[in-house]
């Protein structure tokens, strides 16, 4: 991703000047003149910082970064993953996976593939984050066929997102953006259908403790039962919300 | 019970009097949640941590991910390292067939010449007796077949030397 090239101070009169350019900084190498002198920082000769680029992020620079990260280039790679990373982990990995622990590993794992197949990545309309994307529910289903603790997911609502995928990818249709967005509601209106299964206090109980994390006092009070009351009915609200997820997957192995 | 019928006790009475495991699960819960992280086992905070990660997932932290990517991207590609084990297997190779041409080339020839093949003969000396004009046709091919086998063998270990 760095490069030499002369620095555009070259055509306001510097006389000479050459940065090395990367999608977050521009340093600069300038011998800077002027009237016979030399001028002080930033104008001086030295290494310095001249600016932070701010490119617009176009499909052009996306499918650039992707032909260079096929041709080997880690750095490339290193700036689309940086780009699509975090929103891949907060609206897929973890959502589906229930654990910061669990979501982070099978993002590891998903970049550890992107780095072995990127070179066959074959670029369509939809941009890079479709495919990023697939290859991480394909490891998120088989973490899902692994693991024995309680998620709201099973392999096969992935699998269905993984269908649904390819169909996007086909018809060009889907942004990042508009990706994130039906991923996050897909998985909220998961936990709905999961909490509309259990007894309407054990709901409003998880709802106010766990998803809005209010205090145990406001919670307690908004059930009209002492504190120690809602302790009890909460737990009895998780093992009900737990029975209800265990219904929907008889095989699923618990522990 | 069919995935859409839930489990009847699911909807337990939530004022129904707690047995002493449900206080003593319900005190843990309160903890873990007060803390912000469970106990060593813990199956109500796993479930915690999944409803919150479907309800409000957190981002992952600029740090944590700058670390996996990093070390997703200093891995070499399985290609390369196949291509280069490739690489290296038939470098190897060719450097031992290079050196064993170099020594069999210094070594003397075997002396396949002091072992004459053997020449092919008529049949008829398989059949110093003659044989009747008619019947016995799959005996006689059996006996020549032996025969020109044995012959074979023998070129061959004259040709390898080893006669």
């Amino acid at each position: 991703m760095l490069g030499l090239a002369p620095h555009p101070a070259h055509r306001t009169g510097v006389s000479r000047a050459f940065f090395l350019r990367s999608p977050f900084v521009e340093l600069a190498v300038a011998s800077v003149f002027e009237g016979g002198r030399s001028l002080p920082f930033p104008l001086a000769r030295g290494l310095c910082i001249v600016q932070p680029v701010a490119e617009p992020w176009t499909p052009d620079t996306e499918q650039a970064l992707v032909a260079r990260a096929r041709e080997g280039d880690r750095s490339a790679l290193g700036v689309l993953l940086t780009r699509f990373g975090p929103m891949l982990y907060r609206s897929v990995l973890l959502p589906r996976l229930g654990n910061p622990g669990v979501a982070e590993q099978a993002l590891g794992d998903a970049y550890v593939r992107v780095v072995e197949r990127i070179a066959t990545f074959q670029w369509q309309g939809s941009g890079f984050y479709p495919w990023l994307r697939t290859i991480a529910l394909h490891i998120a289903i088989d973490v899902l066929r692994a693991r024995r603790r309680e998620v709201l997911f099973e392999p096969e609502d992935l699998e269905r997102e993984v269908e649904a995928a390819e169909r996007d990818v086909e018809r060009e249709s889907m942004s990042e953006a508009v990706a994130e967005r039906r991923d996050l509601e897909v998985a909220r209106a998961k936990l709905a259908a999961a909490l509309d299964e259990i007894h309407p206090r054990y709901a409003a109980a998880i709802r106010m403790r766990v998803v809005e994390e209010r205090s145990r006092e406001e919670a307690a009070s908004q059930l009209g039962v002492s504190t120690a009351t809602f302790d009890v009915i909460l737990h009895r609200a998780m093992t009900a919300l737990r029975k209800v997820i265990a219904t929907t997957d008889p095989k699923r192995e618990r522990p | 019970m069919s995935p859409k019928d839930p489990d009847p006790s699911a909807f337990p009475d939530p004022d129904d009097p707690p047995s002493e495991a449900e206080l003593a699960a319900a005190a843990e819960l309160r903890r873990a949640l007060e803390r912000g992280s469970s106990g060593p086992v813990n199956a109500d905070w796993a479930l915690v941590e999944a409803v919150r990660a479907a309800s409000r997932p957190a981002p992952i932290a600029e740090t944590t991910h700058r670390r996996i990517m990093n070390k997703a991207l200093s891995k070499p590609t399985k290609g390369r390292v196949l291509y280069l084990a490739l690489g290296g297997l038939a470098s190897a190779a060719a450097i031992a067939a290079a050196l064993a041409l170099v020594v069999r080339g210094t070594r003397p020839a075997p002396e396949i010449a002091a072992a004459p093949a053997a020449v092919c003969r008529s049949a008829a000396e398989l059949f110093p007796d003659g044989f009747a004009t008619t019947g016995g046709t799959s005996d006689r091919v059996d006996r020549i077949a032996y025969a020109r086998a044995r012959d074979l063998r023998e070129n061959r270990f004259a040709a390898w030397g080893v006669r």
